[in-house]
């Protein structure tokens, strides 16, 4: 999160601002729709990463159930 | 913000001039609002992903349709359940490990490790039985500020009783016990 986000918070509301953040973009029913809203005021550099890692294990868990082909890159 | 039913499913919405391309802190306050409000007012609800925007309430029927029956199974499962969410600043058996330098791993492939061990570390912290059978269900994770959150799935009515639980643990007396919430952690299966 940005500093702007961040200042004058005490160590607790640094852990619920985090907490919030991420449960709300990250957590949840996805019903179908393309979620393509950025945060504006919100530096996601950790969440993202985050957020990616989510959305990779949730791909390869899609495929495995829908016994679709994960692929990958060719080894050389 | 609304009601649209679709089915035996009601959904909370609301209705924007146009399409945006960025939120606000404040827009996803007011999402996380707006699901409590409902839980206050004695709901079973489940949290939907943040920023799904939908061109009509026909098209969100239609989405909602498409996925209503496994929804609709969780919202009876965990139906008079609410979730709080435990939050821990420092947990220090989350530290990494030094690791000596081994020249042969690749940077991708040490970052993978660390993740796995990250994950094996979070798994290792259980408080479900330290808490007693007040929390029907547990989730934890690692929050990007260093801390890390429980999940707890609990009656509505047992809300004191967990609180409780959680002041007599002498190693939870930093934590921060947010809710009751809408289920967010176990709105979707456990992945």
């Amino acid at each position: 999160m940005t500093d702007d986000a961040l200042e004058g918070l005490d160590e607790t509301e640094r852990i619920v601002l985090s907490d919030l953040v991420n449960r709300v973009l990250d957590k949840g029913v996805v019903i179908g729709a393309h979620i393509t809203i950025s945060i504006a005021d919100i530096d996601l550099v950790q969440l993202d990463l985050k957020l990616l890692i989510s959305a990779v294990a949730t791909l390869q868990e899609r495929q495995r159930r829908e016994h679709l082909p994960v692929r990958s890159r060719p080894r050389k | 913000v609304r009601v649209v039913t679709c089915d035996e499913l009601a959904a909370l919405v609301s209705t924007l001039d146009r399409r945006p391309e960025r939120a606000s802190l404040d827009d996803v306050r007011a999402h996380d609002r707006a699901l409590q409000s409902i839980v206050h007012h004695g709901c079973t609800a489940a949290a939907v992903r943040f920023g799904q925007i939908f061109a009509s309430d026909d098209e969100m029927r239609q989405h909602l349709g498409e996925r209503g029956e496994r929804v609709a199974r969780l919202l009876e499962e965990y139906d008079g359940c609410v979730e709080m969410r435990l939050l821990l600043a420092d947990v220090t058996e989350l530290e990494e490990p030094v690791a000596p330098l081994d020249q042969t791993t690749r940077p991708g492939r040490a970052y993978l490790d660390r993740l796995k061990g990250t994950q094996q570390r979070l798994e290792n912290l259980a408080l479900y039985a330290a808490l007693g059978p007040v929390v029907r269900a547990e989730r934890v994770e690692a929050l990007a500020t260093r801390g890390v959150a429980f999940s707890h799935l609990i009656r509505r009515g047992e809300e004191a009783d967990y609180r409780a639980a959680v002041a007599a643990l002498p190693a939870l007396a930093n934590a921060v016990v947010v809710g009751p919430l809408a289920l967010y952690s176990f709105a979707e299966p456990n992945e």
